[in-house]
C-alpha cells in the first residue's frame, strides 16, 4: 500500500510536470498595464493645503494670543488714537464705535485669506504641471 | 548585481513606480493563467480571469502585508476570481467513478504513457486534468508543479491541511483512472501489453 502510494506520487509528479505551464496571449502583459495606467493617473494623492506642522503652528500661536489678550492688558493699543468708527461718525454723522478686537481679527483674518490665496496658486500651478 | 525580490517590486510600486509592477507580471503570468485556466477550463475565459486577477492584486497592493509570499497571496486572489467567475456561468464538473489500484496498473501506465508524442501526452493531460474538479486540478498544480507545501496550499484554497492531504490523494487516484480509460485502448491497439 505505502509503496504503491509512492509510485503514484511519482506517476502524478511526473504527469503535472509533463503538462507544464500553458502561457497567456502575446498581449497579456501590454492588456494589464494598460488597464493599470488609468488607475495610476486617476489616483490622486490627498495632500492638506495646511500642513499638520502648519495647524500646530498657527493654533498655538492663536491659544498664545488669546492667553495673552484674555490674562493681560496691554495698557496700551496697537491702533493707538486711530479710530475706524469716527471715519463714518465724520463722513456720515451717526455714532457708533467699532472695537479694537474686531479691527484686530479682521485684519487677521485678511492675513490668511491672502496666504490661502497664494497657497492655492501654487498648488494649481503644480497640478498644471504635473 | 543582486536580483530584485518580489518585496523589492512592490516596495517601489508603492512608492509610484508602476513600470516595477510589469516584473511581477511577467514572472508570474504563466503560473496565474495556468491556475486560472484549470479552473475556468478554457483559454480565453482564463485569459480575462488571469487579467482581472493581477488588476486586482495591484489595487489591493496596499492591503498586502508581506506575512505569506506574494505568489501565495497572488494564487489567492487567482483561484477566487476563477471561482467567482464560474459562479456566475454556474458549470457543473461530474466527478470520475474511483477503483483500486496496484502497483502493476501503475508500471503499465507508465509505458503506455511513453507511447506518446510529447505534444499529444500534454494536451492528453490537460483534457483528463479538465474532468476533475476544479479544486482537485488547482490542488494537483500547485502541489506537483509549483512544489508549494501543504499549509501554502490550505492557505490559497482555504480549506484545513488536513483536507488538502485527503483530497489531494484522491485526486491523484481520479486522475490516474481517467488517462488509464484514455491512454491504455491506444496503447493496447499499438501491440501494447496489459
Amino acid at each position: 500500500m505505502e509503496e504503491e502510494n509512492k509510485q503514484l506520487d511519482q506517476f502524478t509528479k511526473e504527469i503535472i510536470q509533463e503538462a507544464g505551464l500553458t502561457n497567456p496571449s502575446v498581449d497579456f502583459l501590454a492588456n494589464v498595464m494598460a488597464e493599470i495606467a488609468p488607475e495610476k493617473a486617476s489616483e490622486k494623492v490627498y495632500k492638506p493645503l495646511i500642513s499638520k506642522v502648519g495647524w500646530m503652528l498657527i493654533s498655538s500661536l492663536l491659544l498664545v494670543f488669546s492667553f495673552v489678550l484674555t490674562r493681560f492688558s496691554l495698557g496700551f493699543s496697537i491702533l493707538g488714537d486711530w479710530d475706524l468708527s469716527s471715519l463714518f461718525v465724520k463722513k456720515y454723522d451717526i455714532t457708533f464705535s467699532i472695537p479694537d478686537t474686531y479691527v484686530y481679527c479682521s485684519v487677521f483674518l485678511l492675513i490668511f485669506v491672502i496666504i490661502q490665496i497664494k497657497m492655492i496658486g501654487k498648488q494649481f500651478d503644480k497640478s498644471l504641471r504635473e | 548585481m543582486t536580483q530584485n525580490t518580489d518585496q523589492d517590486y512592490i516596495e517601489q510600486i508603492r512608492a509610484g513606480n508602476v513600470n516595477a509592477y510589469a516584473m511581477l507580471v511577467t514572472k508570474y503570468k504563466a503560473m496565474t493563467f495556468t491556475l486560472a485556466f484549470r479552473v475556468v477550463g478554457n483559454k480565453e475565459d482564463a485569459e480575462e480571469v488571469a487579467q482581472d486577477t493581477f488588476v486586482k492584486a495591484y489595487k489591493a497592493l496596499d492591503s498586502f502585508k508581506g506575512t505569506s509570499k506574494f505568489s501565495t497571496w497572488l494564487y489567492r486572489i487567482v483561484y477566487n476570481t476563477s471561482l467567482d467567475y464560474i459562479k456566475k456561468n454556474k458549470r457543473v464538473v461530474l466527478s470520475e467513478h474511483i477503483d483500486e489500484i496496484n502497483e502493476s496498473d501503475i508500471g503499465t501506465m507508465q509505458d503506455a504513457m511513453s507511447y506518446l508524442e510529447a505534444k499529444e501526452k500534454k494536451q492528453m493531460i490537460e483534457n483528463a486534468l479538465l474532468k476533475l474538479p476544479e479544486e482537485e486540478r488547482v490542488l494537483l498544480t500547485l502541489f506537483y508543479f509549483e512544489e508549494l507545501s501543504l499549509k501554502e496550499i490550505s492557505e490559497i484554497v482555504k480549506i484545513s491541511y488536513d483536507n488538502v492531504k485527503i483530497k489531494l490523494h484522491r485526486s491523484r487516484k481520479k486522475l490516474y483512472h481517467i488517462l488509464k480509460n484514455v491512454v491504455e485502448p491506444i496503447y493496447l491497439n499499438h501491440g501494447g501489453r496489459k
